[in-house]
């Protein structure tokens, strides 16, 4: 049997956001956390862009609320992308009390709970990000 | 009971240290940071005027030595260059040369600090009086009931005893994890006549990491060992040996400014220093970046010590925030464990765990061991008011 992999979510999470987004895929974060952003997406506006973090997995969703939670610390809204499959197994009340957001991935990606606005971004860290990228994409 | 808290000297420590000399209760002193900074030590104890031990044989006790100056200094030291090849003790040869290895152990650290303060006179500067509050005996990890090692450590004891003359003189038990299920066995061995103390390494044990029945054989090997009714040093602990201390199971604590609360002889320790930082609360150290954020979640967790303010935890990026005021932060926040009674630390344990349990919901993997410390504590607790 072939083991699916998270990359292989990453166009359909590409697609969602494509247009209004700039989107860095495994992007690591330039701090000494050493994390890696699965689907890091940049609103292309120039005032004050907002950043979203994506953190895909096939089917554990727990891992991926632990790493969606810390990338709550970054940006301004985190979700999980997780195959539809196993959609229905995540505790999306645990999901909604910490303000994170998920996105059912099968032939296409599907928002299917909203991620609110992060209230524990931390403001130097998210102009960490965003300073690293407007060097990128210079 | 209030157990003594004593750190591991590391050359850049020596201001931290100068500046809270109020703030802890005496030094262990490696023979390796001794050989390389022998200054720099003598001056530190010197100014500080704290007691102090030297621990002779941490680096030696998988019967290894590399390349480096300070092991050929220690190995000159403790006459045993000729037992060294290709970087590894030979064990007969030390076996040949025992008797002259545990003499020289014994003597340095009677004398090495006096020693160092040589051609410093002329200065007023004199290492009269600077003696080691202890002698330890030199060690090798017991790696097995019935193993080499094991014979040996107790070969050198018994040579140890007979030349402490006036001094006192403290056994080492540096043991394999497993062998805590041994505890009697051990412990019986080191029942030796002349033995006037305990210093206990349990090979990688992280108090903060272990499960419960782990740290429930911990507290059973320590409880055992009080019952000799001898002073016992933990070589590597954390808050949850102070909190055993406070129950009569451990009168001394040694661990280095913000790391060494645990030691794994197998690993060496490379370069890169990650910025930690200590959280009274949950009594554990994790990396900064981790701090910042669970006390970004929870407030409550955040310290007020005159170190943590002028750092500006949360709103300072890490890699501006000065490492000197994590290690003070570390050391006062240390001292304030020790002065509080155990009931207090108990309760205040326990109102983290609600605090957090809230907050996460069992996410965390930080906040863990709060529960099996809570868990092995409770039974203590309960035992002692049955």
């Amino acid at each position: 049997m072939i083991r699916m992999r998270e990359s292989s979510l990453y166009q359909k999470i590409f697609d969602l956001f494509d247009g209004d987004y700039h989107i860095f895929l495994e992007y690591r974060v330039q701090d000494c956390s050493r994390r890696e952003i699965d689907v890091l997406c940049v609103q292309k506006q120039k005032d004050n862009p907002e950043i979203l973090a994506i953190e895909a997995k096939i089917s554990n969703w727990k891992i991926g609320f632990r790493q969606a939670f810390s990338r709550l610390f970054y940006v301004d809204r985190s979700y999980i992308a997780i195959c539809r499959e196993y959609a229905k197994k995540v505790d999306c009340e645990i999901l909604q009390k910490h303000g994170i957001g998920l996105i059912s991935v099968d032939g296409s990606a599907k928002v299917i709970v909203n991620a609110e606005r992060s209230d524990r971004t931390i403001e130097w860290r998210k102009e960490m990000l965003l300073n690293d990228i407007m060097n990128r994409l210079e | 009971m209030n157990p003594k808290i004593y750190y591991r000297v590391l050359q850049t420590d020596g201001e931290v240290f100068k500046k809270l000399r109020n703030y802890y209760d005496g030094f262990v002193i490696e023979a390796s940071i001794l050989e390389q900074y022998t200054k720099f030590t003598f001056s530190l104890l010197s100014t500080v005027e704290k007691p102090f031990f030297i621990d002779p044989t941490h680096k030696l006790v998988l019967l290894t030595l590399n390349e480096k100056e300070w092991a050929i200094k220690v190995a000159e030291a403790f006459k045993i260059s000729e037992c060294i090849e290709e970087g590894e003790i030979i064990i007969d040869k030390l076996k040949e040369n025992l008797d002259a290895f545990v003499k020289a152990a014994i003597e340095y650290q009677k004398n090495k600090i006096k020693m160092s303060s040589s051609g410093l006179e002329l200065f007023g500067i004199s290492g009269y009086g600077m003696e080691p509050e202890i002698l330890v005996a030199p060690y090798l990890l017991i790696d097995g009931m019935h193993s080499e090692s094991f014979e040996l450590n107790l070969e050198m004891l018994r040579k140890s005893i007979a030349l402490k003359g006036d001094g006192k003189l403290y056994a080492v038990i540096a043991l394999e994890e497993y062998l805590l299920s041994e505890a009697d066995d051990v412990i019986s061995e080191f029942e030796i006549e002349g033995v006037d103390g305990f210093c206990v390494w349990v090979s990688d044990f992280r108090e903060a990491e272990e499960d419960v029945k782990m740290l429930e054989k911990y507290v059973e090997f320590f409880k055992k060992l009080s019952k000799l009714r001898k002073p016992i040093i933990n070589l590597y602990g954390g808050a949850f040996s102070v909190l055993l201390g406070k129950l009569g199971l451990i009168d001394c604590v040694v661990q280095g400014i913000a790391y060494g609360e645990h030691r794994n002889p197998y690993i060496s320790a490379t370069g890169g220093y990650q910025k930690r930082y200590y959280i009274p609360k949950i009594h554990k150290i994790v990396p900064l970046y981790r701090a910042q954020e669970l006390i970004d979640t929870v407030p409550e967790l955040e310290c007020g010590c005159e170190f943590c303010v002028e750092a500006d935890i949360i709103m300072t990026p890490e890699r501006e925030i000065r490492t000197d005021l994590l290690k003070k932060h570390y050391v006062l926040s240390r001292w304030k464990e020790k002065q509080k009674d155990f009931k207090e630390l108990y309760a205040n344990l326990k109102s983290t765990i609600q605090l957090l349990d809230d907050v996460f919901e069992g996410f965390w993997d930080q906040v863990r061991h709060l529960k099996s410390w809570e868990e092995v504590l409770d039974k203590i607790v309960e035992d002692k008011e049955s």
